[in-house]
């Protein structure tokens, strides 16, 4: 097996099976550990639905920013959106349901939002006196992500992206004709994948302790 | 002006309050890694602690909060900064990635200048949670505050008032506030003078009934301070027909261990807990009073002793709101015909969730209510929470800093009277009030209601 | 421990100020002491009753009686103990009556 046939045809299943395995330990981990001082935050929401209502409302809005940080609202609510609008018209591209062309989109969206993002760190007086060195990181190698597979999906050559997906996930991967560019997508995207579960980022799994098991947990 | 001449206070002019014993520079940063480390494995606050130590997003979402911070627009008062002092020495010292790549993933060894920064900047937060509040990952700064200023306190540094305080009650029948039992007794007998000319009826404060119900237990302070407040309860148990007592061996709820200690937590809640078993009282009402509610409420079930486990506690607010939706109290607002508002005290609110109780007794009780904005979740807190009422050096800061949203909140309003039912607000709110020359009266609640309520003359 | 010179004179007191001792004080600390806490010129009868007042409580019970107790017994109400001790009944009016400063909530 060559390094590119690695990379094509190995390294991604590697990558989620990292990226499951960090994030479960993450939740497993932080399910283990107790709370014996009830920290409540109160109001609590009421009943179920009302938790729900504020964790869909939230998630989908970012309302907290809206309200009190708009300047950087901007930025990470289109970034999360172009996150979830990237693996919403890839699913729907593979399924021949969409063009290439939201997919693209949705990644413009994200590195436009990483750099101003970035930017607004380097800029507002608070949000540069918070910022260390990990959070430019972060955003950073998001980006050179994002820049990685806007070249690599940009047409080029015969080979479809779409089969070389379908094959990984049908378990058949073919992963020979990737070109260079591609590689290094694959190979950037699946270490950002790996890295993620153990970076400050991890909030997809902590929100639901730090509000369910936490904020809301009565007396 | 005379010139109080002082050695000791000259000898660290860096820090905003005087402790009694701090330790000695170059012994601080060993000694503070040794306490982190004993409070991460003590697990306590395990899951909490771990949450909001590992996931702020820097976002400062809490800054628009933190009404410290709106008044001095200083970046040692955005909440996130402040929280980062002790979030960046926990990656160091106690993550596998903090150790192996250090400032790269923000963690930073400590040093005797970032103690200094701690001992300003732990104190300069209310633990008022308002940030908690809309915080998009819900971290709590206000927690992080508090391990802060444990880890510091046993570094000895603490304001010097309330380690005074806290050593005077732990004396052998002690009080925050020193009150010798044979004064505490002659204050009862003027206070049950005092309920008979308001009342016209006879209304004792039952002392030391074995087998009351009710244990009750106000801050100490109320009995130099709060005589309104203490008549109000009295009349409001005998009202409702209530069994209930006042301990004479411990009459103090004051818990400052919370703002600063748990091993002083724990005892001055279990001594507490003692006074209600003696008694054989099932529940135990705490007066009055934020932070020591709060500690009882919280920290019972972690500190308390076994034996003490099946003894209820609950703030008076709770049992006058009983009372009043079991129809036992007979109230006539036309007694309090100003224009009232309500401080919802943050330990109360927030940390309580007793939002509801007490308006529904004000509104039973005053004929004009407003309310304050923000209001309930998002009141602004007092200005001095967190134990900083108490430090008289920080009296200052209190009055120019901490409390300026409230006083433009409580000046919106146009009330007569603020009622704020915690002895911590009260202190402050009164000052704020003539600092500030505001045309406001402080009020407890229950001083409203124990105006409001009505007795039979014969009965 | 800190000291304050008053009126010639040199006293022990905490750091806030307040006398380490009931029985070292005398008229000449009060009177001296008065302008540092917004009274102006030479104290009155009624601050001298409420000094006097306060004193005889503390000898009997080891602290300053109740703010309320304070007002009855003396006929007069909060407004003119402020008036009188503008920084108030706890800092102003124990201070110049020579009680160890309050402690707790106060």
């Amino acid at each position: 097996m060559t390094g590119s046939e690695f990379i094509a045809g190995v390294f991604p299943y590697i990558t989620i099976g990292l990226f499951l395995l960090g994030t479960g330990w993450r939740f497993v981990r932080w399910l283990s550990l107790p709370a014996h001082v009830k920290w409540t935050l109160y109001p609590v929401p009421e009943g179920i639905a009302g938790q729900l209502r504020y964790m869909i409302k939230e998630i989908f809005t970012f309302e907290t920013l809206y309200r009190f940080n708009r300047r950087l609202w901007i930025g990470t609510f289109s970034l999360h959106m172009a996150m979830g609008g990237f693996v919403l018209f890839l699913i729907l591209y593979l399924a021949h349901w969409s063009p290439a062309f939201p997919v693209r989109a949705s990644l413009w969206l994200l590195l436009i939002s990483l750099i101003y993002i970035i930017w607004l760190r380097m800029n507002d007086r608070n949000l540069r006196a918070l910022s260390t060195f990990e959070e430019y990181f972060n955003l950073a190698f998001l980006a050179v992500v994002a820049a990685a597979s806007l070249i690599a999906s940009a047409p080029h050559g015969l080979f479809s992206p779409r089969a070389y997906i379908i094959g990984l996930l049908t378990f058949r991967p073919d992963g020979v004709q990737l070109t260079g560019d591609q590689l290094l997508a694959v190979f950037l995207g699946g270490l950002f994948l790996i890295y993620l579960p153990w970076s400050k980022m991890v909030h997809y799994v902590s929100k639901y302790f730090t509000y369910h098991m936490i904020n809301w947990q009565k007396h | 002006m005379s010139e109080i001449k002082d050695e000791t206070r000259g000898a660290d002019p860096k820090y905003a309050f005087r402790s009694e014993a701090p330790l000695p520079r170059e012994e601080r940063v060993a000694r503070l890694l040794k306490t982190l480390e004993g409070i991460l494995k003590a697990g306590i606050y395990d899951l909490p602690l771990e949450m909001y130590l590992n996931t702020c997003a820097k976002c400062n979402n809490c800054a628009e909060q933190c009404q410290v911070y709106q008044a001095t627009g200083d970046v040692r008062d955005l909440p996130a900064w402040r929280s980062n002092l002790l979030r960046r020495v926990y990656r160091k010292h106690f993550t596998p990635s903090g150790k192996l790549f250090g400032r790269l993933v923000g963690a930073k060894e400590v040093t005797e200048e970032d103690i200094d920064a701690m001992v300003d900047g732990f104190y300069r937060c209310t633990m008022c949670r308002r940030c908690a509040v809309n915080c998009p990952l819900a971290v709590d700064n206000a927690l992080i505050t508090r391990i802060g200023r444990v880890i510091l306190g046993d570094l000895g540094f603490a304001p010097k008032n309330m380690t005074g305080s806290v050593k005077t009650q732990l004396l052998d029948g002690g009080n925050t506030s020193a009150i010798p039992k044979a004064a505490f007794i002659d204050t009862l007998d003027f206070l049950e003078e005092e309920l008979q000319d308001e009342a016209g009826v006879p209304i004792p404060i039952p002392r030391d009934v074995e087998g009351a119900e009710f244990l009750f237990a106000a801050p100490v302070s109320d009995y130099i301070m709060e005589a309104d407040t203490l008549i109000g309860i009295a009349k409001t148990f005998h009202a409702a027909k209530a069994s209930w007592t006042i301990g004479t061996e411990n009459f103090d709820a004051i818990n400052y261990g919370l703002f600063y200690s748990d091993e002083k937590l724990e005892k001055i809640l279990n001594r507490l807990l003692a006074e209600a078993r003696r008694l054989k009282c099932k529940t135990l009402v705490i007066g009055e009073c934020g932070h020591a509610t709060k500690a009882g409420l919280l920290f019972q079930k972690v500190y308390g002793r076994s034996e003490y486990q099946d003894i209820k506690i609950k703030s008076i607010l709770e049992v006058s709101h009983r009372f009043l939706k079991e129809g036992r109290l007979r109230l006539d607002p036309a007694k309090n015909p100003d224009l009232v508002t309500y401080h919802d005290p943050c330990n109360l609110g927030r940390g309580a969730g007793l939002y509801e109780e007490p308006r529904e007794l004000l509104r039973a009780a005053v004929m004009n209510y407003i309310e304050m904005t923000p209001t309930r979740g998002m009141n602004y807190c007092c200005g001095g929470g967190g134990g900083l009422v108490i430090a008289e050096d920080l009296h200052t800061w209190r009055m120019e800093v901490g409390g300026l949203k409230k006083v433009e909140q409580l000046r919106a309003t146009k009330a007569k009277i603020v009622v704020a039912p915690c002895a911590n607000c009260k202190k402050q709110l009164r000052e704020l009030i003539q600092f500030h020359k505001l045309d406001m009266e402080l009020a407890g609640l229950h001083d409203v209601l124990g105006k409001a309520l009505v007795f039979e003359k014969n009965p | 421990m800190p000291q304050i010179e008053l009126a010639g004179k040199t006293y022990d007191v905490d750091e806030d100020g307040f006398l380490q001792e009931l029985d070292k004080w005398n008229e000449e600390f009060a009177q001296a002491y008065a302008n540092t806490e917004g009274i102006e010129g030479q104290l009155t009868e009624e601050h001298w009753k409420l000094i006097h007042y306060l004193r005889n409580y503390f000898q009997q019970f080891g602290i300053a009686p109740m703010i309320r107790k304070v007002c009855k017994d003396n006929g007069m109400d909060l407004k003119k103990l402020y008036e009188l001790f503008p920084t108030g009944p706890a800092k102003g009016a124990c201070k110049l009556a020579g009680l160890s400063k309050p402690t707790g909530c106060v």
